[in-house]
């Protein structure tokens, strides 16, 4: 029987922790349903940022080849081998941490470089058949509504361009009930049957 | 005398559509009489001395201008790691004017003004800069900066964002709000729904031919 495959993405700056209650709370709940897990702390790895080169999409298509030095490439083949991607990350005016942003960007080679009109949209065409589904939480000291709301829609913009089967973001105060809600997102998910 | 910075967040440095854009627009505010210095991000950050540089030009100017690309429907790395380091300094000059340019190589501008804009104006409001307009180019790749080109050199096709940016100078000289205002680089009949389709196929077809040369097939699943 297959094991289903969970990456987490830490996206924590140096010196914080506050992702860790989240972190352990999907891990404990994942292996207890069935899930293979691996949690990778972003900012403890060798990653560096994408140039832009385009050498993944023309020179190698779906493999970076213009960083060669670097741990990013092995984390990318084991997003797009995983069912469920996890993106942990302090809440940035709205948006991602830049130790998560700097490896959401070397995804890159994961899609094709053509495009096609999606609703009325252009957006890149699949590499794969199938991708994972992403799973976003955003931790932030104090909920703000239009944070809250921006987060959700750049959940829903990367969607548009990841094709996951499911997604979800969800923005948690520091102080909340950190590991009885992320049971509660795991369980909506329907990732723990 | 008024300073402007502009901070270039392409992760293609100086061969990038956002230094063409910054080239231009650098040139109508020196016309205008403002003093003006353009950083590459990309040149900046790996270096803690240059980043504790433009750290200082950031708290000494009126004007900070980001010049970035979309990149996943958001910022760049290279400029959210800016944004969090011009946090940290704590709240800032309040009378710091900022405004950002975002292009993006898809057409539609809304791509950018989704989340893109937003960001940006939640990190002006958090750092206490003061929002002076924004501009959303879709289409991008028409300025053809990658290749070296600056907007003189791409003749009618930048006609409207020169006028823009033009705009934008002269908001800038004279402290008059700029509006946030999205534009699509190149002809607006490209985007009828048949020409919209041809261009598609005609991307398609060229990315397809360049991996092709060489030796590669466009859609390789190589992970899979």
């Amino acid at each position: 029987m297959h094991t289903l495959k969970a990456l987490i993405l830490n996206g924590s700056l140096k010196n914080q922790s506050q992702l860790e209650p989240v972190q352990e709370t999907l891990e404990v709940e994942l292996r207890g349903g069935g899930w293979s897990v691996e949690s990778v702390l972003l900012h403890e790895l060798n990653i560096r940022s994408c140039t832009g080169c385009f050498r993944c999409w023309h020179t190698t298509p779906g493999i970076c080849t213009g960083i060669n030095d670097d741990d990013a490439e092995e984390i990318t083949k084991k997003v797009i081998n995983s069912e469920l991607v996890v993106f942990l990350t302090p809440l940035t005016f709205g948006g991602y941490s830049s130790e998560l942003k700097k490896m959401i960007e070397r995804f890159l080679g994961l899609l094709q470089p053509g495009t096609a009109l999606i609703n009325g949209e252009t957006h890149h065409l699949k590499r794969y058949e199938r991708y994972p589904s992403i799973l976003a939480i955003a931790i932030t000291e104090k909920i703000d509504d239009e944070e809250v709301q921006l987060f959700k829609t750049l959940g829903h913009r990367f969607s548009l361009n990841f094709f996951p089967p499911k997604h979800r973001e969800e923005v948690l105060q520091a102080d909340d009930d950190l590991q009885g809600r992320t049971r509660g997102i795991l369980a909506e998910m329907e990732m723990l049957q | 005398m008024t300073g402007a910075l502009i901070l270039v967040g392409s992760p293609r440095g100086r061969l990038s559509s956002s230094t063409s854009i910054g080239n231009y627009l650098s040139k109508q505010l020196d016309d205008r009489g403002l003093e003006v210095e353009t950083l590459w991000l990309r040149e900046v950050l790996p270096s803690e001395e240059r980043t504790f540089q433009m750290l200082e030009s950031v708290g000494a100017v009126d004007i900070i201008i980001v010049i970035a690309p979309l990149y996943d429907d958001c910022q760049p790395y290279l400029v959210t790691k800016t944004m969090e380091l011009i946090a940290d300094q704590g709240t800032l000059n309040a009378d710091i004017r900022f405004i950002p340019i975002v292009n993006c190589g898809l057409p539609e501008h809304q791509q950018i003004t989704a989340v893109a804009i937003p960001i940006y104006r939640r990190f002006a409001s958090t750092v206490g800069f003061r929002w002076a307009g924004s501009l959303a180019i879709g289409g991008g790749e028409a300025i053809q900066g990658a290749s070296g080109k600056q907007l003189e050199d791409i003749g009618n096709m930048a006609n409207e964002l020169k006028e823009r940016l033009g705009e934008i100078a002269e908001s800038l000289a004279t402290g008059i709000q700029y509006p946030d205002t999205s534009m699509i680089a190149f002809p607006s009949f490209f985007l009828n729904p048949i020409m919209s389709k041809f261009t598609v196929w005609m991307n398609n077809r060229s990315w397809k031919s360049q991996a092709k040369k060489k030796g590669g097939v466009v859609d390789a699943a190589p992970y899979a």
